[in-house]
């Protein structure tokens, strides 16, 4: 299987491309709004673009507005794309058994080997005890199990997910992500989410899109470890400041400088970002005198619970901290303070 | 019902609210204290009153699959699809629900009678519609298509193409979508539009007169020989207003439990 894509929706402001390998699975990465749902919608063929391609396996699913090209319509039901959404939508009038049996039924089969893949489906989910019932006696989690089984019975060549955890219960969570890793394995999938645990566990590769457009991709941990944009530092838990080569630091444009360690030589002006863990950062009530390290004046703008620390954020910078240290020093939103960094815990590399 | 809520209504909502309920209510139990209960069997089993509630059930009926065939399509038309000049088309089908049915029935008249649009030609065929029982189903379909249409196409709104674009990335052509999950999803509202549409048809009065006429056991539905015998025998009258009162009732009952279900 290989699928290859592009889509241009004016009125959502999207414009990207991508490509996905036989038995990748690709997430896409994107603040609210950047446009992921509505490139998910142009692959399944709910929406048509402006302009756009799409071939899997050599077949022209979709060409529409290029030049040259003629134009190509395949409708959804023929696709061979099936889509996961964020809520399980399963058919309110049919049980947890005749919702996974649709797929099978459209494409042609039999009701009793409709009846027998959507056991086997099921079972595949750990949902075979919830067959008998209809979606109303379903919890969320349960419900969206059934969903997973549903869309993977179509026996899709490709599988598209639009945040399928993001309506769970948190407690529920974890489980659905480490089936959806089992049966994941594999297959072709795209999985749009804002969470970096999916990323990390389901995907081999990412695509971070903003504004409508590609502004990253790579391998999954490559790209978390080094990101080159804000949004995938945000989601990654990183500090970053980007700016350009200055020395052996990075000064953004709004003149704050960050020194820190380059794996590669860099020139002077060039673009480049720094890049470190919230935990490699001490927050002092006053600049700490005659010390080596980078120190940034900032005022906080909120405290949240991180694990067994507190995250001390600003607009730009995050800091881990104890929740002791948060008492001591009177961490409050609004409280002007000093975060400090030792340059050997930032990596510089160019963006 | 266990423990009841607070209603949060100012008291005097209520005087204006038992009024209109006995304005409802009060002619309908002055028309039962008429009733003249020892003539009554005798006064709704006359010829032509049998004839006129056979042929009412009848064109009912009837008027009502014509509403569900046509309508349905009209409803997932109208909700579903977009095209120009579709916003007037949608208040050109619902124009029934506000005209008086007399219009409506001199507008059939001049398409399907005799001397009418298309009604010249088919008497070339040697069809004639007006002052037929067709013509009696025509006028009833003419005023009850909307309330069809009107309840299945919110219903259909309501219900968003959420899981029929699920269906069909599963797989399911357009047709099935429709047959296994469109039409079950709205099943309720399509049950209760079609209830209303019967309760509609079996109620037209204006639109038949005009365009059918009045002629027993072809055209006289009940409405008409109430009316009729209202001149003649005035507790006949009564009596099959009564009659269709009840008619009524158990068909409002059922427009309910479809509701509910």
């Amino acid at each position: 299987m290989t699928f290859e894509f592009s889509a241009t929706v004016r009125e959502r402001d999207l414009d990207l491309a991508f490509t996905v390998d036989d038995r990748e699975v690709v997430a896409v990465l994107g603040p609210n709004g950047s446009g992921k749902s509505t490139a998910l919608s142009v692959i399944a063929g709910l929406l048509r673009p402006d302009a756009g391609h799409a071939t899997l396996d050599g077949r022209r699913l979709l060409d529409v507005g290029r030049t040259g090209a003629t134009p190509a319509w395949v409708p959804p039901h023929a696709r061979g794309i099936a889509l996961l959404a964020q809520e399980p939508l399963l058919f309110p009038h049919l049980t947890a058994l005749d919702n996974v049996a649709f797929g099978p039924r459209s494409l042609g089969q039999s009701r009793r080997n409709a009846r027998a893949a959507a056991h086997h489906w099921l079972d595949e989910v750990d949902a075979s005890q919830y067959a008998d019932r209809k979606p109303g006696q379903l919890s969320g989690g349960q419900a969206q199990r059934v969903a997973v089984a549903r869309a993977l019975a179509a026996d899709p060549k490709l599988l598209l997910l639009d945040e399928p955890m993001a309506a769970l219960d948190v407690t529920v969570a974890p489980a659905l992500r480490q089936m959806l890793r089992r049966v994941l394995r594999d297959r072709s999938a795209v999985i749009v989410t804002h969470n970096v645990l999916d990323a990390l566990l389901l995907a081999n590769r990412v695509i971070v899109i903003d504004h409508g457009h590609v502004v990253e991709e790579g391998p999954t941990t490559q790209v978390l470890a080094r990101p080159r944009n804000p949004f995938t530092a945000r989601i990654a838990g990183l500090n970053m400041v980007r700016g350009t080569v200055d020395g052996h630091g990075v000064r953004s444009s709004d003149g704050l400088m960050v020194e820190g360690l380059a794996g590669h030589a860099l020139a002077q002006g060039d673009p480049a970002v720094a890049v470190f863990r919230p935990s490699a950062v001490a927050v002092y009530r006053h600049p700490p005198g005659g010390s080596p390290r980078n120190a940034v004046p900032v005022t906080i703008t909120d405290l949240e619970p991180h694990g067994e620390q507190v995250r001390v954020r600003t607009s730009t910078l995050s800091a881990d901290v104890t929740a002791p240290a948060v008492a001591e020093l009177d961490l409050v939103p609004g409280a002007q303070v000093v975060f400090t960094v030792k340059a050997s815990e930032v990596a510089i590399y160019g963006a | 019902m266990a423990g009841s809520r607070y209603p949060g209504l100012p008291g005097w909502v209520f005087v204006p609210a038992a009024v209109g309920a006995l304005f409802v209510v009060l002619p309908l139990a002055a028309m039962l204290g008429t009733v003249q209960w020892s003539d009554f069997p005798s006064l709704i089993a006359s010829e032509s009153s049998v004839a006129a509630l056979v042929l009412s059930l009848q064109t009912s009926t009837t008027s009502t699959v014509l509403c569900v065939i046509l309508g349905v399509p009209m409803a997932m038309v109208l909700a579903r699809s977009a095209f120009p000049g579709q916003q007037l088309l949608r208040s050109l089908t619902l124009l029934p629900l506000v005209l008086p049915p007399v219009v409506g029935g001199i507008a059939l008249l001049y398409t399907f009678g005799r001397k009418g649009l298309i009604g010249e030609s088919l008497e070339v065929l040697g069809i004639q519609i007006a002052f037929s029982t067709t013509a009696v189903v025509m006028a009833q379909t003419f005023v009850a298509l909307p309330f069809l249409v009107v309840s299945l196409e919110g219903a259909l709104r309501t219900a968003g193409r959420r899981y029929e674009s699920v269906a069909a990335t599963l797989g399911a052509r357009p047709t099935t979508v429709l047959r296994r999950v469109t039409v079950p999803l709205v099943l309720p509202a399509l049950a209760s539009g079609a209830v209303l549409s019967f309760a509609r048809a079996l109620g037209e009065f204006g639109a038949t007169i005009t365009f059918a006429g009045s002629l027993q056991g072809v055209t006289r539905t009940l409405p008409l020989e109430i009316y009729l015998q209202r001149e003649t025998d005035p507790d006949a009258a009564v009596a099959l207003s009564l009659v269709l009162v009840v008619i009524a009732v158990i068909v409002v009952g059922l427009g309910r439990g479809a509701r509910g279900a």
